[in-house]
């Protein structure tokens, strides 16, 4: 059994959206989510850019281009001009030309700059994939360095715009190799493989040790789903109870999960037994099919002589 | 002569430029939008290339067991 490392993460920068994780490199137009000050592919720094404020100097850019061809046609009216009439007609047009594109642009500019920044995504989008794949390859020397916090911190940020399962599973190696605590930034949902993996389920017991309420509704229907496999699991059984009694947490998952949780009953802890037991009986109007009867019989089997569980079914 | 058509010609820029900007306003893209097409573009691709490239990373044999 490999030794596992105590550490503690840099926090994790919480933005809205995926992309203000990105910075573009101002020098050589390159893309990196890692905290770095300096760019790794020109040196530079302090030469990063946010895609939102690159987006910004292109739309400001397009304006200006624009408006420069506007007071060029302008310009063009007023000197081929002939007469004074033609004159005015060229001022007095340009003036209202330029207050109406103003006008225009103080209205609708920001449905625009949406448009242009969607434009950029599209357009530099396999740039941005090459970043990132120089960033898993930075992450790839961390691990064969042995310096797996870094690892782990550079594909926490990597993995919030590469989703793919090779990513996944790097996650859920790295995250094998730390003491799981209450107080670290963790993640499960995120982590969820679309086949089976041993290591993630290793991981799920671990991480449902310290932090339950990361259990979400994906998490269960995965280890359903997958039921089968995790029994043959040495730590199977414990796995299937820790999962069935965090799912405990929410009454909207019991009433959802029935089925899965009056089969995991002999797994689940003596706690959350009797978290269930009163629920149940705090809810007696609600469906519970066979769950009420597969607790009351579990309970009436193992814990009749247990004064914590004396009159709750 | 020519000051009016250059004029009608600054018109129609006008015209065109209105049109866009209520075109880009019937589209209403948000940034949500935005990252969510960011995140397609990355990750639909993203899974084809692995299967051609590979696995991203790679541990010592001694420190790893099954990747």
């Amino acid at each position: 059994m490999k030794k596992k490392l105590g550490v503690q993460f840099r926090k994790s920068r919480k933005t809205t959206h995926a992309f203000e994780r990105l910075k573009y490199c101002k020098h050589c137009e390159s893309y990196t989510v890692l905290e770095h000050e300096e760019c790794d592919v020109c040196g530079r720094k302090n030469s990063f850019l946010s895609l939102r404020q690159l987006s910004h100097i292109l739309s400001r850019r397009h304006f200006q281009k624009q408006l420069l061809i506007l007071g060029l046609l302008i310009c063009l009216a007023i000197l081929s001009a002939d007469t004074l009439w033609q004159l005015a007609a060229a001022s007095v047009g340009g003036v209202v030309s330029l207050l109406l594109y103003a006008l225009l642009q103080k209205k609708y500019s920001i449905y625009e700059k949406t448009n242009h920044f969607m434009r950029l995504i599209s357009k530099e989008h396999d740039k941005i994939k090459s970043g990132l794949t120089r960033n898993l390859v930075e992450v790839n020397e961390d691990v064969e360095a042995e310096r797996f916090k870094d690892a782990y911190e550079k594909i926490r940020e990597v993995g919030c715009l590469f989703h793919s399962d090779a990513v996944k599973v790097c996650k859920i190696m790295l995250l094998n190799r730390f003491v799981l605590r209450k107080d670290m930034e963790l993640e499960l949902e995120t982590l969820i493989p679309s086949t089976y993996d041993r290591d993630f389920i290793e991981y799920l017991g671990e991480v449902l040790k310290v932090q339950p309420w990361l259990l979400k509704k994906s998490v269960i229907d995965y280890v359903i789903r997958y039921k089968g496999n995790i029994f043959l699991e040495e730590n199977g059984t414990r796995v299937i109870g820790q999962v069935a009694g965090a799912a405990l947490r929410m009454k909207s998952y019991v009433v959802m999960y029935q089925d899965f949780i009056s089969e995991s009953l002999e797994y689940i802890p003596r706690e959350r037994l009797l978290r269930l037991a009163k629920l149940l009986k705090a809810n007696p109007d609600e469906n519970w099919g066979s769950l009420r009867e597969a607790a009351s019989s579990l309970i009436e089997t193992r814990y009749s002589f247990d004064p914590d569980f004396k009159g709750v079914l | 002569m020519l000051t009016y058509y250059i004029l009608a010609v600054i018109l129609l820029v006008l015209a065109a430029r209105y049109v866009v900007l209520l075109l880009h306003k019937r589209k209403n893209l948000s940034e949500a939008e935005v990252d969510q097409h960011l995140l397609t573009l990355l990750n639909d691709e993203r899974e084809s290339y692995e299967k051609k490239a590979g696995r991203p990373v790679q541990e010592k044999p001694e420190n790893h067991t099954r990747l």
